[in-house]
């Protein structure tokens, strides 16, 4: 047992001096080619030239160099430095990585493919996303969504299936343009599990998509999931869905206090005017949140809203009412300063 | 005479097989949890966590903070928690009745002005004198009680929480930037799950700036060095490896989080428990999995607090012993749970586990030292015998140790320093000489006190993190 | 004799990103200053002066929204002109930045050259010394 610990320790001393030592090529090549490479973005250079002085060896520094930036450029020089991907030898590279068998070949090359959209990738990456791993089809998802493969889009959904992560269903899906919001209201035409439901609306929330208000009224009205009432009322409360109102006033009176908290929310965003005296009367409701709720947004949307909650703050006859106003104009006062 | 040498004999090849079953036991637990880390890891590769900001999907947070004469550091860790990564959490200052500056230095550096307030729920604590928040960060509130101890300040904190999830931490933890992110993504993924633990580290050693860490590095003196290994060994892995088995029976106070109905629904801390929280994880296995034999309480493997370990023996010492009898009380009161299996490997592995090893264990490790040099010296035993004694006690523990070293290595948050590797290795030899039997002597004592009833708590006071 | 170049002020902690600008500044003929983490940010500013900073908001040790407020309460730092650079992510965040004085915002993923525009347009407002 002594042996094998001896033996595991130098096999950890050794990964650390490989690691230290891969660092240093990492900043080397970088201090090396740098220049190189900002030379090459200002002048009128083909990307070829660039990439035929990296020996081969070296692609995977200068794909790191590249990877970290693609994330966080965009305009012209983003165009250029993709070009670097795309227009040269590295894309057979990627390309041939991501036909091969091995999980960290394949996850590395969808990373670029996607980024930097390479067209030819697609098949390829259609043919991963049906095996069985899920950090296989998340990031070959990922890539199809970051080149607009709308035409693989039934083959993400239905291969998602599989792995119930909607929290990565989401990730993957903003990763398409908005143009994913047209095909979503199509889809929540038909059918569908809560769950899709929920994570679909959270896209429309995500692009903050106009065009989408009459489908969240639908799902307002005929959907019985706390979920995705919330939601629906969140979506419309940011895209201001004036249409929605009478559905999101009845919404006031569900038996669900989260329910009922949002719909205040929604309501004094869309119409405070016409909504005041319902929501004051929520100030009585049953419910610590849903009171609370009221009370901010008479506070806050209302003109007379202090005086309101000052008479109410007495009130022995509604005691809870009472504490509720007296806590927030109290809070008011101090963040007044 | 004859069963007297005979009985002694039994007893070292008890402590023998005692040495190999823990040993064997934490070597298990490592692996299982190595391979959960590995999982963490490679899922995290691909999740953006901050675009939660976008999505907007996130449960607000209210942060807990119970302090007790905490002058010398409380206005830098309020600073620093107010910088968390986070969408919008409240963050909940209970001032436990302080003897020194601690309220008045909020005064001048947060502009806290006294607010209205209503409790939402009755949780049993000491009456709180006033709720006060900043005119500053409105996101800041601080609450004055009488003194009654962490679970009594921690009840307060909830009784006016405002958000669905509550995170408890220490006055003095601290905390990664992007902790609430990671802690919170259980909650998000699970309906089930009503608490989640992160992992602890040791701070001490570390560069750390405005109670940030910013640079990992080891204690210089080797007390510390030692209990970096062993929360290394306890956490990362012992921890983790329960957390396979859903049968996580406690999570630091120093940094933690639940869902607030849970809380509220168990009534909270328990008033006067030695280790509260040990003792509020039991309970909630045993209140909710009957109910919902789905419940989970879980553990995430990423180091995201640093907390200080005493590097005075006195401090140490009375940190263990409260430590022991924590566990000692928490299992007590809810003994109904061994061998139960309504709870799964919870009571048929876990409990049977804290109860052989971590109670009677000390027990028999002290007394099997002694029984053992006794033996020896009366020739009971042959020197082979001795040795090979030694060698499995001593050498499985140094193993031990040494793995737990290299899993770190291979998961998160390493040292940079190779230097400080070698140190690593160094003090997971030299822990088992001397370190451990140490803290054995303590439990054991600590056993035998709670047992004859000597139950009181004894203070800790702690080094400032600046 | 040299020229003093009008000196920027860069407070970002991601290396690449920090490469990038400064090339680009150099090549504008500004000379550039950054810094990775918030927490010398004010003294810095105060000892050098520069005509524009460029401000990331999620700085570690001290994040950039403190550091704004810390800017703008001090009179003597308060006349220079803050770019805030950071991901869309925090809307929140970035509204506070703005009514704290923040005189303009670029959100990542960034165009250098929309970048190099702004810090041209703004520095400008500064009177060199």
């Amino acid at each position: 047992m002594l042996v094998t610990s001896y033996f595991l320790i130098c096999l950890v001393v050794e990964m650390r001096i490989l690691n230290n030592i891969r660092n240093k090529q990492k900043i080397k090549f970088l201090d090396e080619w740098e220049t190189l490479l900002f030379s090459y973005l200002e002048n009128t250079g083909l990307p070829d030239e660039l990439v035929n002085k990296i020996p081969r060896r070296k692609y995977k520094y200068l794909l790191g160099y590249l990877g970290e930036i693609l994330l966080t450029l965009k305009g012209k020089d983003f165009d250029k430095l993709a070009a670097l991907i795309t227009s040269t030898k590295l894309s057979g590279y990627l390309l041939a990585k991501l036909k091969s068998n091995s999980k960290r070949n394949i996850v590395f090359s969808s990373f670029f493919v996607g980024l930097a959209k390479i067209e030819k990738a697609k098949p390829i990456l259609q043919m991963k996303v049906k095996k069985h791993n899920d950090q296989i089809f998340f990031s070959c998802s990922t890539a199809l969504a970051r080149i607009n493969s709308y035409e693989s889009l039934d083959l993400i959904l239905t291969e998602f299936k599989r792995y119930r992560h909607y929290g990565y269903l989401l990730l993957i899906l903003t990763e398409f343009d908005e143009k994913i919001c047209d095909k979503i209201i199509e889809m929540m035409k038909t059918e569908l599990p809560d769950q899709f439901i929920v994570t679909f609306i959270r896209v429309l929330r995500y692009y903050k998509y106009q065009k989408g208000g009459q489908t969240a009224l639908t799902v307002l009205v005929y959907s019985y999931s706390k979920e995705i009432l919330i939601e629906s009322l969140k979506f419309i409360e940011e895209i201001k869905y004036k249409n929605a109102i009478p559905a999101v006033s009845k919404l006031l009176e569900h038996s669900k206090p989260e329910i009922r908290s949002q719909a205040i929310k929604t309501i004094m965003k869309l119409d405070s005017k016409a909504y005041e005296d319902k929501v004051y009367s929520r100030l009585f409701d049953n419910n610590y949140e849903v009171q609370y709720q009221a009370a901010f947004a008479i506070l806050n949307c209302c003109d007379d809203g202090e005086e309101k909650l000052s008479e109410l703050a007495y009130d022995l006859q509604n005691s809870n009412a009472a504490a509720v106003s007296r806590m927030l104009i109290s809070e008011k006062k101090v963040k007044e300063g | 005479m004859i069963i007297f040498r005979y009985m002694t004999f039994l007893y070292n090849y008890l402590l023998l097989i005692y040495s190999i079953a823990i040993g064997t036991i934490y070597l298990l637990l490592n692996i299982l949890s190595f391979k959960r880390i590995i999982q963490y890891k490679q899922k995290m590769a691909y999740v953006d966590l901050k675009k939660i900001f976008k999505f907007q999907n996130y449960k607000p947070i209210s942060i807990i903070v119970p302090a007790y004469n905490e002058e010398n550091t409380i206005v830098q860790s309020i600073k620093s928690l107010l910088q968390l990564e986070y969408p919008e959490y409240q963050l909940i200052i209970v001032n436990d009745g302080s003897t020194d500056g601690t309220l008045e230095k909020m005064f001048t550096h947060f502009s806290i002005r006294q607010v209205s307030f209503i409790p939402l729920y009755k949780l049993d604590s000491m009456p709180v004198k006033s709720v006060y928040m900043s005119s500053l960060y409105p996101s800041l509130v601080v609450i004055d009680k009488a003194n009654g101890g962490k679970a009594d300040a921690t009840n307060a904190g909830i009784n006016i929480a405002k958000n669905p999830l509550i995170t408890v931490i220490d006055a003095d933890s601290i905390l990664e930037r992007d902790c609430l992110l990671k802690i919170v993504r259980p909650f998000m993924e699970n309906e089930d799950i009503i608490a989640v633990g992160g992992t602890i580290r040791v701070a001490n050693g570390c560069e750390i700036i405005q109670g940030n860490i910013v640079k990992i590095g080891i204690a210089k003196s080797w007390l510390a060095r030692f209990q970096t290994v062993e929360y290394l060994r306890a956490f990362l892995f012992g921890r983790n490896g329960f957390d396979v088995l859903n049968s996580v029976m406690i999570i630091s106070g120093a940094f933690s989080c639940f869902s607030r109905d849970a809380l509220i629904k168990i009534g909270g801390y328990r008033k006067g428990s030695i280790g509260e929280d040990m003792e509020i994880i039991v309970r909630m296995h045993e209140e909710f999995r009957i109910e919902n034999p789905e419940t989970k309480i879980t553990f995430i493997p990423d180091p995201v607090c640093w907390t200080e370990a005493p590097e005075r023996l006195k401090i140490l010492r009375s940190q263990r012993i409260r430590w022991q009898k924590g566990t000692i009380d928490s299992i007590r009161l809810h003994l109904k749970m061994l061998l139960n299996t309504k709870f799964g490997a919870l009571g048929l592995i876990a409990f049977p586990y804290y109860v052989i090893f971590e109670i009677v264990g000390p027990i028999i490790e002290v007394s099997g030292y002694f029984v053992f040099v006794f033996a020896y010296i009366f020739n009971i035993v042959s020197t082979p015998f001795a040795i090979a004694f030694l060698s499995v006690v001593i050498i499985y523990g140094v193993v031990l140790s040494i793995l737990s070293v290299i899993l770190e290595e291979l998961s998160f948050k390493k040292y940079p320093n190779i230097k400080d590797l070698f140190i690593l290795f160094a003090a997971a030899v030299f822990e088992n000489f001397g370190y451990r039997q140490i803290i054995a002597w303590w439990r054991f004592k600590a056993t035998i006190d709670y047992i004859s009833g000597k139950r009181s708590w004894g203070k800790m006071e702690k080094k400032g993190f600046n | 004799m040299e020229p003093i170049l009008p000196r920027i002020l860069l407070a970002e902690d991601n290396e690449v990103v920090q490469r990038i600008i400064i090339h680009k500044l150099q090549k504008e003929n500004f000379s550039v200053t950054c810094l990775s983490t918030g927490e010398k940010i004010v003294e810095t500013v105060n000892s050098l002066r520069p005509v524009l900073i460029i401000l990331d908001l999620l700085l570690p040790i001290k994040n950039g929204l403190i550091v704004l407020n810390e800017l703008k309460s001090n009179p003597a730092l308060s006349g220079i002109p803050v770019i805030i650079f950071t991901t869309d992510n925090n809307e929140v965040m970035l509204n506070t930045a703005m009514k704290s004085g923040a005189v303009d915002y670029i959100l990542k993923p960034f165009s250098p050259d929309e970048l190099i525009a702004k810090i041209k347009h703004y520095s400008k407002l500064t009177p060199l010394k």
